[in-house]
Order: C-alpha cells, then structure tokens, then sequence
C-alpha cells in the first residue's frame, strides 16, 4: 500500500470514527432527554398524586373535624339525629352502601344500633359481634371469606345483600363501648391494610367519645334524678304536716256529716231530700281528700326525667297548694305574685317542683325561730321575665343570710338548723344548674333574704 | 235572772266543707248556727244580745283563732265561750287557748258528741254569765242612784258598823245616820244588812279599812 491510500484510509477511518462518536452522542444526549421526560412525567403523576391524595387528605381532615364539633356541642335530645348525620356523611364519603354504629353497654347484652337504612337484626352477626366486643376489627371482602363458624352471619349477609362489610371497635379507656360497621351491598370492597384503616380509627374515634359522653351524661342524669329524690324524701317530714293538715278538713266534714245523718235516720219522719244532700257532701269530701293524697303521691314518685314545655307559673302554684296546709300550721301567710305572660321553658316537671319546695321549706325555716316579736311574718312567690330567662324568686322576711355564710349555704351538707341533712338548696343548685339556668340567694333590704333561679327561655318559644 | 233570747252558736272555719257540716252537726241539736269563713268576717258581724257560744278553728289565713281569742278578750262587749278546733294540734297551742278561758281545745276530726257536749257546757256558761253581767249592771244602776252621803253611810253599813259608830265618823248624828241607812236600804232594795252585803260585793262597793275604825275609837 502506498502512503497515499494509507493516509486517505487514514482520514476516511477518522472521519468515520468522528461521525460515529456524534452519532453515538446525539444518541446519548435523546436517550438523556427521553429519560428526563420520563422521569418529570413520572413526578408530574406523582405530583398529581400526592395532590389528589391530599385533598383526599384534606376533605377527610374536614370531614373529621366537623364530626368533631358536631358531637362535642350535642345536647342529649340531638343526639340521635347527630349520630345519623354523621353516618350519612361517612357513606358517602368513603363510598359505601350502609353505615351502622353500635353501642355496647357494660354487663348488658343488648345492643343499640343507629343505621342510615334498614337493616338486619343485630342479633344476626353474632359471630362478628363477639369479636368486635373483644375488641377485634373484623372484615371480609367478600362473604366467603367468613369463616365456618360465622354461618349465621353468612346467611344474614346473603339475606340482606351485603357484599363486603368492616367492623371497627370504638375503645374508651380500654374498654370497648360500641363499633363503627361499614357495608357494601353493591360491589366487593377490599378493605385496605392499616393505614387505610387509619383512617376509619379515627372517625371511629368521634363515635367512641359521644358514644361515652352520652353515657356520662345519662348516669350523671340518674345521679341528678336520684339525688332529687332523696331530696324529695327527705323533705317529706314537712309535707306529711302539710297533708295531714289538708286531709284533716275533708275528714272533720265527712265524720260530721255521717254523724247528722245516723241521727236523722232515728228520726221520724225521714227526711229523704236531707239524707241526699249529706251523702252528697260526704262523697265530695271524700273525692277531695283522694285529690290531695294524688296531689303528694304524684310529687313523691320516682320517676325518670322528661324534659317537656313548662309554665312555671303553672308549676309555683302547684307546690303551694302542696304547702299551704304546713303555711297555715305556722302561721306564715303565702302569696303568689305571678307574671301573666311568663315565658314557656324546657325542663323535668318533677326536679323543678323539687327546687322550688326546697327553697320555701328553706324559707319556712328561717322564719320560724322569729315569731311575734320579730315583725310581720309573710312569703312571696314571685314570677317574671327579664326577657332572655323566667326568673322565679322565693322572698321570706326572716333573719336573712349571715354573711360568711353566703357562699357556703349551696354547698352540701352545710346547714345552721340542728335539723335536716342540709341537702336542700345543694340539691336545687345541681337541678338548676343541669337546666342551664343559675340560683342565687341575696338579702332583702327590709330584713330576710330572697332566693331566686332563673332558666333560659328557648328561642322557638312563644 | 233569766235571759230571753235564744243562744246562737257561731262557727268560724276558712274551709266551706267543715262550715257547712258543723252547721248540720249543730243546727241538728236544736241550736241557731251562724256560720263565718274568717275571723274578720265574724267581728264585723252584726252582734246579737243574747247568750251562744263560738266554734272557731285555730289556725286559718288572715286573723288566727287564738288572735280572735285575744281581740275578744280585749274588747269590751260580751265576752262569748270559746271551743277550739283544730287540724293540727299542739300542746303550747291548747294550753294558750285554755289559759285565754275557752271552754274546750278539739282536734279534728272529732267526736260530735264531744263536740256537742262542749257547746252546750259553753252556753249554760254564758247564760249564766250573762246573767250575772245583767244582774251587776241593775246592782250598779242602783248604786247610781244614791247620793255622796247615802254612799258613805252605805260604805259603812256593809262594814258591820253601829249607826252610832257610823254617826261618828261621819259627823253626824245617830237619828241621821238612821235616816240615810233607810233611805239606802229601799233604794239598793235589800231587805237585811246580809243581802247589802251581797249586793255591795256584787257590785264591788270599796270597804272601808281597819285602820279607820281604830281612829274613831
């Protein structure tokens, strides 16, 4: 070869190895880019994914928080329309077909339930109750997951078309006081692993505080109801004065009247017309006298507590024809000044007779030590309304309230008489106090002291 | 002394039943009944002269049995026999009631024939009372009717005193002393020195003193 072809082979191999060196960079450089793309494709998707899945986040955190402050301003009349609510909103939220939550109550069997439609009988999942009521989350996706030993529940599934069901236990201080059950009747759901279930823990949660806050609040009213009672009882020394006072009077006229007639009889001729008008008369007395006995029973029964529309004007007149018989045993005149258009309020007839007894008893007390020397003696119930509350104030003309005694006289067991537990005026605060009003005691400024509470007139009354 | 009118028997209740079955029980016996609601009720009433009694309950509203008691007690009219009932007895009540001078303390419901017992115990009480009030308002009237001189002759002639002592003391003679306790005894219309006695008593004519005595002898 001559060193002329040996330098165009030469150049031409170069130029060759160049073009393939560009060719192999250009290649490279679309390789790069392609994978650039890609990858900024690929975090574009996950971009959006993270942003579907935060307001995902976002909607679940709003919806959680709502649930939160719906239940945490619940009043116990609500509650049942709250818990429906939120079960609602819970459907639809996660996309599911049925929405149930169960309360279990301690060393009670039965079982209460809220669903957003109806649904079958509780007792038809008993192999999922057990377990729930353990404290076990129990779900399938698709019924033939149950096991054998979940044949009841099987059949119950079947029966009322429920695809995939999840049963999450609501726990309160370890102990478990119902469970959230989500259900499909549509389609098979595959419930996902524990962070999915994260989630539906915490709407659990929610459920699991009303859950246990109504049940606080219910014992706390059986607690109130008992305490009036005991309060009731023990101001029954006083009314059984007052009630033998008032049967006496029916009695005396009856025992009158049958004596006339047994003479009357001996004698001749038989005035029929009179004979009619004494048995008359005795009949009277007697429905009377079985009136004033209802009258004490009805105030005396334990009853459970009914919050109802009240005219307190209605109730102050009730409880002083209840006391008027022990008024009269003191000699105390009782006078009712009632507003003619008092305001309607909400509240358990019996716990507020209650409070109102109490404090008249408790002014029956301080004036009894006083008798004629210390001045007119006299008792006022009064009614009115400062626009936003019916105020009921109770006025005596006794010794009034010492004034280190002010704060302590609502405190339980206080009492400056050597008679009586001292429970009274404590127990008609706790009544008031639960009826979302105030009681209070000021001194009058012409001697003795006026005992006063006032509750909130709702808005919707008239 | 006898008291013409017929005895009414007043019966003051609040509660209408008891009223009205009183009024049966007594108006059964034989008696007038008038019946009141209230103690104010019955003082306002138009009161009659002649002799009864009054049937109150203890404790009612307004004025009390026991205040009525007390406002009788203080006015001066005819004080009437009170019987007390009652719906709730108590000791302290009845030993007021019976220590203001009723008759008889009853707790309902009570036996009629107690009942009726007291009201008639009550009325022969005030007819005799009555009675008597007559007979000292006539002793009374006839005392009027004595001049200063006849009364200090009188004054001394229950005392037991001679008409010689009397002239003594009075300063004036025996023959006149004579005169005046004549004129005394047809005028107070006693018949001997005993029945002057009594009717001095009566009407509750001041004696004289030992000390007087002493000073004429």
């Amino acid at each position: 070869m001559t060193s002329q072809h040996f330098w165009w082979f030469a150049t031409a191999a170069t130029v060759i190895v160049v073009q393939a060196c560009v060719i192999v960079r250009l290649l490279a450089i679309r390789l790069a880019r392609r994978r650039a793309r890609s990858i900024q494709e690929e975090r574009g998707l996950e971009r959006q994914r993270m942003e579907v899945s935060l307001a995902e986040r976002l909607a679940f955190e709003k919806l959680l928080s709502s649930l939160w402050s719906a239940f945490s301003n619940v009043l116990t009349d609500d509650f049942d329309r709250q818990v429906q609510e939120a079960l609602h909103r819970i459907v639809a939220f996660l996309d599911v077909d049925r929405g149930c939550l169960l309360e279990f109550t301690r060393d009670d069997p039965t079982v209460r339930s809220w669903m957003t439609q109806a649904g079958p009988d509780l007792g038809d999942f008993p192999w999922s109750i057990a377990r729930v009521r353990r404290g076990d989350i129990v779900s399938f996706s698709r019924v033939d997951e149950l096991p054998d030993a979940a044949a009841v529940d099987r059949a119950t599934c079947d029966a009322a078309g429920i695809t995939s069901q999840i049963a999450v236990p609501l726990a309160v201080g370890g102990a478990v006081v119902g469970a959230l059950v989500l259900s499909t009747t549509k389609v098979e759901r595959a419930w996902q692993a524990d962070e999915g279930n994260q989630g539906l823990h915490l709407l659990g949660e929610v459920f699991a505080y009303a859950l246990s806050r109504k049940q606080v609040e219910h014992e706390a009213q059986r607690l109130r109801q008992e305490l009036a009672h005991i309060g009731r009882v023990s101001a029954m020394g006083e009314l059984t004065a007052s009630l033998a006072h008032e049967l006496n009077q029916p009695l005396t006229a009856i025992l009158n009247n049958a004596e006339v007639a047994r003479r009357f009889l001996a004698a001749e001729p038989l005035d029929l017309a009179e004979m009619c008008a004494i048995l008359d008369d005795i009949i009277a007395d007697d429905k009377r006298a079985a009136e004033v006995i209802q009258r004490f029973r009805r105030l005396l029964k334990k009853g459970d507590i009914e919050y109802v529309s009240l005219d307190l004007n209605v109730l102050v007149s009730e409880v002083g024809r209840l006391l008027i018989g022990n008024a009269v045993i003191r000699g105390i005149p009782m006078r009712l000044d009632l507003a003619p258009d008092l305001p309607r309020v909400r509240g358990d007839r019996g716990q507020l007779q209650q409070v109102v007894l109490n404090l008249v008893l408790n002014a029956f007390d301080a004036m009894s030590g006083m008798g004629a020397g210390g001045g007119v003696q006299n008792l006022t119930i009064r009614t009115h309304c400062d626009g936003a509350h019916a105020i009921v104030e109770v006025r005596d003309s006794g010794t009034g309230i010492a004034e280190k005694d002010v704060d302590q006289i609502f405190e339980p067991l206080y009492t400056t008489k050597s008679e009586g537990l001292g429970m009274g005026l404590a127990i008609a605060r706790t009544i008031v106090d639960a009826h979302g009003g105030r009681l209070g005691a000021t001194n009058n400024g012409d001697g003795g002291a006026t005992f006063h509470f006032s509750l909130p007139v709702p808005h919707s009354a008239t | 002394m006898t008291v013409a009118a017929a005895p009414v028997i007043y019966v003051v209740d609040d509660d209408a039943s008891v009223r009205k079955s009183l009024t049966r029980v007594i108006g059964s016996a034989g008696y007038a009944v008038e019946a009141f609601a209230s103690a104010r009720e019955f003082l306002a009433r138009d009161a009659s002269p002649g002799p009864g009694c009054l049937i109150v309950d203890v404790r009612m509203p307004g004025l009390s049995g026991l205040e009525l008691q007390d406002a009788l007690a203080a006015g001066a009219r005819h004080r009437m026999p009170i019987i007390f009932i009652t719906g709730h007895g108590d000791v302290p009540m009845s030993v007021q009631a019976m220590k203001g001078g009723a008759v008889d303390f009853l707790t309902k419901p009570f036996d009629v024939e107690n009942l009726l017992e007291a009201v008639q115990r009550a009325v022969a009480k005030d007819v005799h009372e009555l009675g008597t009030e007559q007979e000292i308002a006539e002793v009374l009237a006839r005392v009027a009717t004595l001049t200063p001189r006849e009364m200090e002759v009188f004054a001394l002639v229950v005392t037991g005193r001679l008409n010689k002592q009397i002239g003594g003391e009075l300063g004036i003679g025996e023959k006149t002393v004579k005169v005046h306790r004549a004129r005394v005894m047809d005028k107070m219309r006693a018949s001997s020195v005993a029945e002057l006695v009594r009717l001095a008593d009566r009407a509750g004519v001041i004696v004289p003193t030992q000390r007087d005595r002493t000073k004429v002898q």
